[in-house]
């Protein structure tokens, strides 16, 4: 059974400090401890962490919580062929490698989100311009 | 349509720009930009006078008083206070009253303004003092973005009607045709789904969350679509962080978890006949600052483009982040990454 993605709860206090530990024996500035300390972190403060390798198998509802999207969610991604996943048995399997493409997709769509947010004045300010009939030109120099 | 009584640009700049009682509205008219949003807005005196005085479908002229030096075209007197005079033009076509002129009041010659108007306007004709090209462009601007506001506010309206028949559908699902705009590719079909997933977990407040999922089909005017995932997205939860992008079917989906609470709230808003009368606001950022790669901070507040933060957030730097609390994952990945932990 894969365990790629974390829970708070499923990680115990003793676990935990066996972790600290670990990390601590590690040299400083180590990639692997960082990586290790950074899991610890979210761990503690109840969020999801993901400890898995490139080409790991992961069950859909892992998956939801790695792409912080619902279960029904992830159904419809696999069901749209976003992404690949295959029958182990009845069970949907996901490779982390798939889950990760899909996530580097969607920060393209993450990017664009966030200057829509962000340039809403503008994109309002030319929707008016153009129900207007005022040319950019105009419009700019009388700063519309 | 129409708007309160308002000045023309020729007159804010070469009579009121002085003394104006605002100066960034002073330096934007003596930059020959208009001053505000609205030009109605313009901190004087002598504005504010005639936006009351000659209001919007206002046919009566009963109180009104001509400068009866001047036969043709129709100007009216503006007064307000002992010092401040204009003269105002009439639309005839739009009934659109505009300030067209303005001076003081010399002492002891109560007339003297209109005296010097009238002996202008018939020497020279009224040409220069008529509304211009530019002050109706700036008219048909401001009106548009009135319907604008009008448009938004029947978006959210839609919303709430689609959210609401979402909740009692079986499947959690509805969809909408949205209100069009006068503009072309203006058509397009807003579908939401609901999903309760107790996975999901509980809100700060213990509320059940659920998850929000809505698409804009068919718009074709990529500018008003922005427009419209801002409005429809804040008509529902209007924080930028509640927001995500799931890309499905070429479509860029929104998802967003939303307390179960604001779900009901809108539903009963619905069933009381309690629907939006005012267009949502923008979509706000957190109050928290990101860590952010210093090499991509620049450019990004530069262009207005967006940002990967250590923790995973995705956006544009619009604030200014002093005084902010650091996210709590940022702090925590900075701290990890530094050794110090």
């Amino acid at each position: 059974v894969s365990h790629g993605v974390l829970e708070g709860d499923q990680v115990s206090r003793d676990e935990l400090s066996i972790l600290d530990e670990t990390i601590a024996k590690l040299p400083a500035h180590s990639t692997l401890g960082q990586a290790l300390a950074s899991a610890r972190n979210s761990l503690c403060d109840g969020r999801p962490a993901v400890i898995s390798g490139f080409l790991e198998e992961v069950s859909p509802s892992q998956a939801a919580k790695y792409l912080g999207v619902s279960r029904p969610t992830v159904y419809k991604l696999i069901n749209s062929r976003e992404i690949p996943s295959h029958m182990a048995g009845s069970h949907h399997r996901i490779v982390m490698r798939d889950l990760v493409a899909y996530e580097a997709r969607r920060d393209v769509a993450r990017r664009e989100l966030a200057e829509t947010f962000a340039h809403a004045d503008a994109a309002e300010a030319s929707v008016a311009r153009r129900l207007a009939d005022v040319d950019p030109a105009t419009a700019e120099r009388l700063g519309l | 349509m129409g708007t309160a009584g308002r000045p023309t640009l020729r007159c804010l700049r070469e009579d009121l720009a002085g003394s104006v009682q605002d100066t960034y509205q002073q330096g934007r008219i003596r930059a020959g930009k208009v001053p505000c949003a609205a030009l109605t807005d313009t901190k004087h005196p002598l504005v504010d006078w005639v936006a009351h005085q000659f209001e919007v479908g206002d046919d009566a002229d009963i109180s009104r008083t001509g400068i009866s030096a001047i036969k043709h075209p129709k100007f009216y007197k503006a007064r307000t206070g002992k010092r401040w005079r204009g003269a105002v033009y009439v639309d005839p076509a739009t009934g659109q009253a505009w300030l067209v002129a303005a001076g003081y009041r010399r002492e002891g010659e109560p007339d003297d303004f209109y005296t010097q108007f009238a002996a202008d306007v018939n020497a020279n004709g009224a040409d220069r003092y008529l509304p211009s090209e530019d002050d109706l462009a700036v008219l048909r601007v401001e009106e548009a973005k009135a319907r604008l506001a009008d448009w938004k506010t029947d978006v959210a309206v839609a919303v709430f009607e689609t959210v609401a028949e979402a909740i009692e559908s079986p499947e959690g699902k509805a969809s909408v045709m949205l209100p069009g705009l006068d503009i072309e590719g203006n058509v397009g079909q807003l579908s939401l789904e609901l999903t309760s997933d107790p996975d999901l977990g509980v809100d700060e407040q213990g509320d059940t969350l659920v998850e929000v999922d809505i698409a804009i089909h068919d718009w074709s005017d990529i500018e008003a679509e922005r427009l419209l995932t801002v409005t429809v997205c804040s008509a529902m939860a209007p924080s930028e962080d509640s927001w995500d992008a799931v890309p499905m079917h070429g479509l860029t989906h929104l998802i967003a978890q939303i307390p179960s609470a604001r779900l009901a709230d809108i539903r009963q808003s619905v069933a009381l006949g309690d629907l939006p009368t005012e267009p949502p606001g923008e979509v706000r950022q957190t109050d928290h600052s990101h860590f952010v790669a210093a090499r991509n901070i620049a450019r990004a507040t530069v262009n207005g483009e967006a940002v990967v933060a250590i923790c995973g957030a995705t956006f544009v730097p619009r604030r200014d982040p002093t005084g902010l609390d650091v996210c709590p994952t940022c702090t925590d990945i900075q701290r990890a990454a530094a050794g110090s932990d």
